[in-house]
């Protein structure tokens, strides 16, 4: 079963990839980068990684993707030139030997097959909740600090402007 | 767990939040009033550290990440202090600023409060959070001006290199935990010794990250314009706290975590710091704007600070505080008078400053008194700061560093004196008087006599110095 919805979760995350960089339509493009992430999500599961799989959802296909579909709708492209189809043979070069040097990494790394120490009655999530709340609680808290600063500096630098009626009389 | 030890930064965050309510729920809540509000917060904060201080608390909080200690103490103060006065400095600037008045002054704070955290961080993560904290802010209040070119130029421009440092500094924390397995500065100090490509290479990275925000020589590209173009008083700000903060943590990282490692890194600060000062020396003497010209000043001046780092020492390290002190009164002096001038006139080249002594004899005199302690003339400041800075690394017979820094202060002294000259000996082109507030007389007397106390009397700060940096005793010189 979990062979069968690897192959699945696989190749839909390889033709969706294809699919994205092939397509002249940007917006098709962006949503089946979508598919992708999706998939991509659905491998972290099968390999037990439930938090990764929620992150890379929330994340890549919920805020980035969107933001990418923004600025795309920003555009108003009908049809990007397809002057990088020149260049095909390069990129599929430097796809292969970035391929090649992942494959290379994989197998002479000590990575596979390599048991880490987690306790896995706790589960992921809650490791890495308990780890972020204990150890890291200091850096997590200050890191809440740094969302608001960015958040006033959005709407300071980029929101409408009101302009106020100077109080100089006071 | 001890939270005393954060109660500080526990009571800014409170005053910043608080300050940032009544700013959107009471509208009509003058402007001025948050200012005084916040002044006085921090005034109180101030007071607290300094009980802190006489009490002896220190100590570590969250697994060590967090470190009170006296350095950490001295760099808060230091830090408030430093926001206390520009506050006041901004006053008039943000009354003429056509929008967003009130965020400006918790922009301000929230950015002290990050430097705050910035002088206790004590293990790689919180460095490059705190690190982001407080140049987030700043990212903010450079492009502050929207509607002024200059201004969003300087602002993307920060923040791209800005963005860059980070990556740089996430890299090399990366690289040292991979090969060390800790990001704590203690556990770091153990494995020291054992030098391994990772944790060199990753050092580089962070050093590089560092020396990026205080704007020593290689990393120094962004400081004409970003100075140039960002908001005076935010330019003023941005000069003295920031270097403060990165300073404190690249004296935790090189004097308490590395000192095993003093031998190797003392010649890469001591090329750093002749690289700054003759750099910042030398582009100085054709600089035609004033801001411009106290840019590449302050890289000069951290070339000198970085001598007393070089010197590795226990006095190196008291040197680097004091220096920073003599540095804080000068410099926020100087911004103050360009800050004046250019509200009143919208000018801040230096040819603009011509006969200021005809127009206003206080700002002129103020000038002079800090542009002659920032080139170390006795008996001001800037004077005790470099003799004690040279003294350090003369001690460790770091005679090359030293005659370096010594013709510098000779070529210091020319663009110093060529504004001087233009204050007191040209005839100014328009003769009306400048009329001075009452907060910034304020923050003038401040710097006058600080300049001068610190010049004439220095004892006081030098025992502070030296007490503050009592957990380097182990590099104390033989």
């Amino acid at each position: 079963m979990a062979q069968i919805l690897f192959f699945y979760f696989g190749g839909m995350t390889v033709l969706s990839a294809i699919v994205a960089v092939a397509t002249p339509h940007l917006i098709y493009s962006a949503l089946s980068l979508l598919v992708t992430f999706i998939h991509i999500a659905g491998l972290y599961i099968l390999l037990h990684a439930e938090f990764i799989a929620a992150i890379q959802i929330i994340i890549y296909a919920g805020a980035i993707l969107v933001l990418y579909l923004f600025v795309l709708m920003l555009f108003h492209s009908k049809q990007e030139p397809r002057y990088l189809h020149r260049q095909l043979p390069v990129g599929i070069f430097l796809g292969l030997v970035l391929l090649g040097m992942m494959v290379l990494a994989a197998f002479r790394s000590e990575i596979l097959g390599q048991i880490g120490t987690m306790n896995d009655k706790l589960g992921h999530t809650k490791a890495i909740g308990m780890a972020l709340y204990t150890d890291f609680v200091f850096p997590f808290e200050m890191a809440s600090l740094i969302l608001l600063v960015a958040m006033f500096g959005a709407i300071l630098l980029a929101g409408r402007t009101v302009r106020r009626k100077s109080d100089g009389s006071a | 767990m001890n939270l005393t030890l954060i109660s500080p930064e526990l009571w800014m965050t409170l005053l910043s939040c608080v300050v940032l309510s009544i700013d959107f729920l009471a509208p009509q809540f003058s402007k001025k009033g948050l200012a005084t509000l916040s002044i006085i917060g921090m005034a109180l904060i101030m007071l607290h550290l300094v009980a802190m201080t006489w009490f002896g608390v220190q100590g570590t909080l969250f697994n060590t990440m967090f470190v009170l200690d006296p350095l950490a103490i001295f760099f808060k103060i230091f830090i408030l202090f430093s926001t206390i006065l520009l506050l006041l400095a901004s006053l008039d600037y943000v009354d003429r600023l056509p929008h967003f008045q009130g965020e400006y002054y918790y922009l301000i704070l929230f950015t002290a409060l990050g430097m705050m955290f910035m002088a206790s961080a004590n293990d790689l993560l919180s460095l490059f959070i705190t690190l982001e904290f407080s140049t987030f802010g700043f990212y903010i209040l450079v492009a502050y001006l929207r509607e002024d070119v200059k201004s969003n130029e300087a602002g993307i421009k920060f923040f791209i290199l800005g963005v860059l440092a980070a990556a740089l500094i996430a890299f090399g924390i990366s690289l040292i935990y991979g090969d060390t397995g800790t990001i704590l500065f203690y556990e770091i100090a153990k494995i020291s010794p054992k030098i391994s490509i990772g944790l060199v290479i990753g050092l580089l990275f962070i050093f590089i990250g560092i020396g990026f925000k205080i704007g020593a020589f290689p990393f120094h590209a962004w400081i004409p314009d970003v100075y140039q173009g960002a908001p005076t008083p935010v330019t003023a700000y941005l000069s003295i706290a920031p270097k403060a903060a990165a300073l404190c943590l690249s004296l935790r990282i090189a004097f308490a975590t590395l000192s095993d490692l003093k031998p190797d890194w003392v010649w890469l600060i001591a090329a750093i710091s002749i690289f700054s000062m003759t750099y910042g020396n030398i582009t100085a003497i054709a600089q035609k704007n004033m801001k411009r010209l106290l840019a590449y000043s302050g890289i000069a001046q951290i070339g000198n600070i970085l001598i007393g780092m070089a010197a590795g020492t226990k006095m190196g390290s008291d040197a680097v505080l004091f220096y920073l002190l003599t540095y804080l009164f000068a410099n926020l002096g100087a911004f103050v008078v360009v800050i004046i001038y250019s509200n009143m006139t919208q000018k801040d080249n230096i040819d603009d400053l011509s006969g200021l002594n005809r127009r206003s004899p206080l700002m002129a005199f103020a000038m002079l008194l800090f542009l002659l302690s920032l080139a170390g003339v006795p008996p001001l400041a800037g004077f005790v700061g470099k003799v004690y800075v040279f003294l350090a690394a003369v001690e460790q017979g770091l005679y090359l560093l030293v005659s370096i820094g010594l013709i510098n202060v000779v070529i210091s002294f020319y663009y110093y004196l060529i504004v001087v000259k233009k204050m007191y000996a040209v005839e100014p082109e328009e003769m009306t008087p400048i009329s001075l507030s009452i907060p910034l007389r304020l923050v003038l007397y401040a710097g006058i006599i600080g300049v001068l106390w610190l010049g004439i009397w220095p004892k006081p700060f030098i025992d502070w110095s030296v007490s503050a940096t009592h957990i380097f005793t182990h590099l104390m010189s033989q």
